[in-house]
């Protein structure tokens, strides 16, 4: 990346399955106080641009962008929606400082998926509505058509997918931001509620709700004021066409081509290796399968970092562990990471890591996602 | 501000704008794309990046209308971005492209800006009944056009402005969009004509508002190095800005938009502009009722506080006068396809500096032009300056 950009400040708030006591923008502000307290800032005199990342629907506004400056400082200032996932508004963030047009960003991202009564209403209305909609297949429908085409085409089993629930339910009973840790046996799986063959309930991250915020600042800022930072060497977002319109199912081509794009301003080879952490997308377990093998160079590779040889795969318990955050779902991600670099991780930290991966998928119908390398 | 990266305008192309077009949002997308490529002379190989712009997903009735629009979009298999600041998305959207082009992670970027809002029943009014807080401001049953009387009337009141002054901006505006190949509603008429017609709310009438639209507009943008291997003479993109103001518009002085002086004076600061009235040659103004032009005009500071009505009476802001405000027939003519329409603008300040404008053609030759719009709920302003 030609100018660097870093992570100076993180603040989140929630990571429960209803937050009950806080309302989406006091939720939003306790976010924000804490990022700019992290990152010794006012963000009346300090930032130059604020980013949200939502959709309407979730939020139960039309114009949802309307609600955001309030609670986050940014009343009377350069404030934007960017309704994609996190990881694209962390994209926009780092253009608008490397165009010149900020030196300090606030990034926001949130789910209040609690407030929603019928969330598989919302993610029907997704769906393209002249020829994809009136088929009247649910969200869990196309995830389960995709996850068995998938499972057969690329020789995967369940016993695999079994492996990886244990381990990310297990992580997430040591990360205090998540919700839905367990010690669980293969006996527990085996008993999980069918939705639609072969996507049982324990495949389906929970929903959640929560509030993050970061800071990004240019390098020059981060230096003329002596922070600490965590960098963002490359990031980049794709879409692909969906596996319903003719998309391949066993590599998401989102994920593939964010990934190499990202690589390539990080200036990177395309080495699982060179990492010690990825966060991937795991919304669905398969997803996390299918995602590993659409970034890994060889199926050996693959293999090893499914075996937990390579670098540390989802140490906060992804999302199947924390919870579906919504578009906020990339964001607790970039913040596990930037915690792990910063060493801040506490009961999930990985030793050393100096180098982390974030991979992102916005959920069904979609094939959009990204990926950002961070660094310290 | 340091801007790092200069960047070019070298394409722009739109659909009709009318009520109940039979294209879908993806079609509409798709029409306006492969015009602008085709005026810069591209394909979309020749792109790396799409930023779409489009308000409430509520037209539509599509859940991530960014999503829904990528395959008309050219969005498929590169990078895209919606933005969104509600009826300030049109000019935001090449503010996004710009961004994207200027930060140097891409050299092109489509910026494609659709709406459809007849999809929505009983009427696209309807999808603003939910932009008000839940708490304080939907149990009064209030809607947009009631808002939109509040602050016309206070701007009457503040400057001591007469209907008939502000039916002057619909008058000038319908008339110039005769013009417009694309227009929905060019007319000549008069200011008893706009006096007489419907009463909507007190003083709002018929007239007075532009019509709800169908319709899609896009421009290319690209860095110094692409463009000049396409064009001899790119427009450049030299200030953008934005600003969004508190939710609580109850709170506001609603006789001056304080957000749009702020998006401006980023946009003028990053142009160098000190003097917008001497610097810039023409306005598209964001006309979505006809008091909103001269309420822009003064936030934009293209007038005093006040002045605008003078101006407006006196013929500066024809097409053919001292300073154009919105030659292309802006809103109130051509239409209010909400992001459409502010794309509109922008196209239109491209085909005025490019000398492509036709008939809507301004007289002094143009070097320096300005688009703006407005949204959220009376709390944003966006703004792009442009020159040859």
């Amino acid at each position: 990346m030609p100018n660097r950009v870093g992570i100076v400040g993180v603040g989140c708030e929630g990571f429960r399955p209803v937050v009950s006591d806080l309302s989406t923008r006091e939720m939003m502000f306790e976010a924000a106080t804490r990022a700019y307290a992290d990152a010794s800032i006012d963000p009346r005199r300090d930032v130059g641009s604020f980013i949200c990342c939502t959709e309407d629907f979730w939020e139960g506004w039309s114009i949802a962008d309307e609600m955001v400056p309030d609670q986050i400082g940014g009343a009377g200032r350069p404030v934007c929606t960017i309704p994609g996932d996190a990881v694209t508004g962390l994209g926009n963030a780092v253009m608008h400082i490397l165009s010149g047009a900020a030196d300090v960003v606030a990034l926001e991202a949130h789910s209040k998926a609690a407030d929603v009564i019928d969330k598989d209403a919302v993610e029907r209305m997704a769906q393209e509505p002249s020829l994809t909609r009136p088929v009247g297949a649910g969200g869990d429908v196309l995830a389960a058509l995709e996850m068995d085409a998938f499972m057969r085409g690329g020789r995967r089993s369940r016993e695999q997918l079994d492996t990886l629930l244990i381990g990310s339910k297990a992580r997430a009973l040591r990360n205090p931001r998540a919700s839905f840790g367990a010690n669980l046996s293969r006996g527990d799986l085996e008993g999980s509620e069918m939705l639609s063959t072969p996507l049982k309930r324990v495949d389906e991250a929970p929903y959640a709700d929560a509030g993050i915020v970061l800071v990004l600042a240019s390098e020059g800022w981060i230096r003329r004021n002596r922070r600490d930072a965590v960098y963002v060497d490359g990031v980049a977002w794709e879409s692909s066409l969906p596996w319903f319109d003719g998309g391949d199912v066993l590599t998401a081509g989102y994920a593939s081509g964010s990934y190499a794009r990202a690589l390539s301003q990080a200036g990177l080879k395309r080495e699982l290796g060179a990492f010690d952490i990825l966060e991937l997308d795991d919304t669905y377990s398969y997803k996390l399968l299918q995602h590993v093998h659409s970034i890994a160079k060889s199926r050996a590779e693959e293999e090893r970092v499914l075996s937990g040889s390579g670098p540390a795969l989802n140490p906060s318990g992804g999302s199947l562990g924390v919870g579906n955050l919504l578009e906020a779902s990339a964001m607790h991600r970039l913040l596990e990471c930037v915690l792990q670099l910063r060493g801040d991780a506490g009961p999930v930290q990985v030793k050393g890591a100096k180098r982390a991966l974030v991979q992102s998928w916005r959920g069904v119908p979609t094939a959009t996602g990204g990926v950002a390398v961070l660094s310290r | 501000m340091m801007i790092k990266r200069r960047v070019a305008v070298i394409g722009a192309g739109m659909t009709l704008f009318r009520r109940r077009l039979l294209e879908t949002g993806r079609e509409l997308s798709y029409e306006a794309s492969n015009m602008a490529l085709g005026s810069a002379g591209m394909t979309m190989k020749d792109i790396d990046s799409v930023v779409i712009g489009s308000g409430p997903d509520a037209f539509d009735g599509v859940h991530m209308k960014g999503e829904y629009l990528l395959e008309g979009s050219g969005g498929i298999g590169r990078a895209n971005t919606r933005v969104y600041v509600g009826g300030g998305t049109g000019v935001f959207t090449p503010v996004g492209a710009w961004w994207h082009v200027a930060s140097g992670l891409f050299d092109t970027c489509l910026a494609v800006a659709e709406e459809k809002m007849s999809p929505l029943h009983p009427h696209p009014q309807t999808a603003f009944w939910s932009i008000f807080d839940h708490t304080t401001d939907r149990p009064l049953g209030v809607t947009l056009l009631w808002i939109f009387a509040l602050e016309m009337r206070r701007y009457m009141h503040a400057y001591n402005v007469k209907e008939e002054e502000i039916a002057l901006v619909a008058v000038k505006n319908k008339l110039n969009a005769l013009d417009h190949p694309c227009a929905q509603l060019g007319a000549k008429i008069t200011v008893e004509d706009v006096m007489n017609s419907e009463k909507i709310v007190s003083p709002v009438k018929r007239y007075d508002v532009s019509p709800p639209s169908d319709g899609a507009a896009a421009v290319i943008l690209a860095s110094e190095e692409v463009a000049r291997k396409y064009t001899k003479d790119p427009i450049w993109v030299d200030g953008v800005g934005w600003n969004v103001d508190s939710q609580y518009w109850t709170n506001r002085e609603l006789c001056y938009p304080t957000y749009v002086e702020s998006a401006a004076r980023m946009a003028y600061k990053m142009a160098k502009i000190e003097n917008p009235r001497r610097s810039l040659d023409f306005a598209e103004v964001y006309d979505p009722f006809d008091y909103k032009e001269l309420h822009h005009m003064e936030g934009l500071m293209l007038a005093n506080r006040g002045e605008a009505p003078k101006l407006t009476r006196e013929g500066v802001t024809q097409r053919g006068g001292e300073f154009p405000v919105n030659p292309s027939g802006g809103l109130l003519g051509v239409g209010n396809p909400i992001a459409a329409a502010g794309m509109m603008k922008v196209c239109e300040v491209y085909w005025q500096l490019k000398g492509e404008a036709g008939k809507r053609q301004i007289k002094n030759k143009a070097e320096r032009g300005l688009a703006q719009a407005w949204g959220d709920l009376l709390q944003c302003g966006t703004v792009i300056t442009m020159k040859r």
